[in-house]
């Protein structure tokens, strides 16, 4: 992960590197993330009447898949943030 | 007034939330999941100005530095814990949850053994 700053404290010694785009209020990822499921479902629900089962959960697991290669991004930046923040190594 | 933002951004993510609970639950657990996140990225600088606070008065207290990392640590692992173990209790798992705080328990026993160790000595020493 990049690292965009750091805090300097008082005495010179840097206290906390922060990890890239913090301070950044991203909350499209949560109408994307809902925007992905309800089109998936639908897609689903449209495959299932048409009898084509195999590929309506094929649609299900890639969906799911996409959600969640967005939601690891964020994870990891959640948690690379308390890891610094809380000096955990 | 930030608190404005973040109810409101509560309060759509749990429309979506009962939205998408029904046809797929998955996608309404990876909602939840992404809410708690960016409310915790949202509420990191403060925190850090915090943080940065007690440790300058740990400095001018000259307290071991060791003792505030541990102390820091612990809440480290006490708060990804408990992230960890509410989104699987949504999902209901509660066992899995259950284990993840179990762990976490043993961590903060580790962590704190030193200190524990360190004080029992003073004791010691105290007594004639």
């Amino acid at each position: 992960m990049e690292i965009s700053g750091g805090f300097i404290g008082n005495n010179g010694i840097p206290i906390i590197i922060l990890a890239k785009g913090v301070f950044k209020l991203d909350v499209d990822i949560l109408f994307k993330i809902a925007g992905i499921g309800i089109v998936i479902s639908i897609l689903s629900k449209v495959l299932d009447e048409a009898g084509r089962k195999e590929q309506a959960q094929m649609t299900t697991l890639v969906g799911v898949v996409i959600v969640l290669m967005m939601v690891i991004q964020l994870i990891s930046q959640l948690f690379s943030n308390v890891k610094t923040m809380f000096q955990l190594y | 007034m930030e608190i404005v933002q973040i109810v409101g951004m509560g309060i759509v993510a749990t429309i979506l939330v009962v939205l998408l609970k029904e046809d797929k639950p998955e996608i309404a657990l990876q909602i939840s999941i992404v809410i708690g996140a960016i409310i915790f990225l949202l509420m990191i600088e403060k925190i850090i100005s915090v943080v940065d606070v007690l440790k300058s008065l740990s400095q001018k207290a000259s307290i071991d530095m060791i003792y505030m990392s541990t102390v820091l640590k612990i809440i480290g692992i006490a708060y990804l814990a408990e992230f960890g173990a509410q989104i699987c209790r949504d999902a209901g798992a509660s066992s899995i949850a259950s284990k993840i705080e179990f762990a976490a328990k043993i961590m903060i026993l580790v962590l704190s053994l030193p200190i524990l160790m360190a004080v029992l000595e003073l004791l010691i020493k105290l007594l004639p």
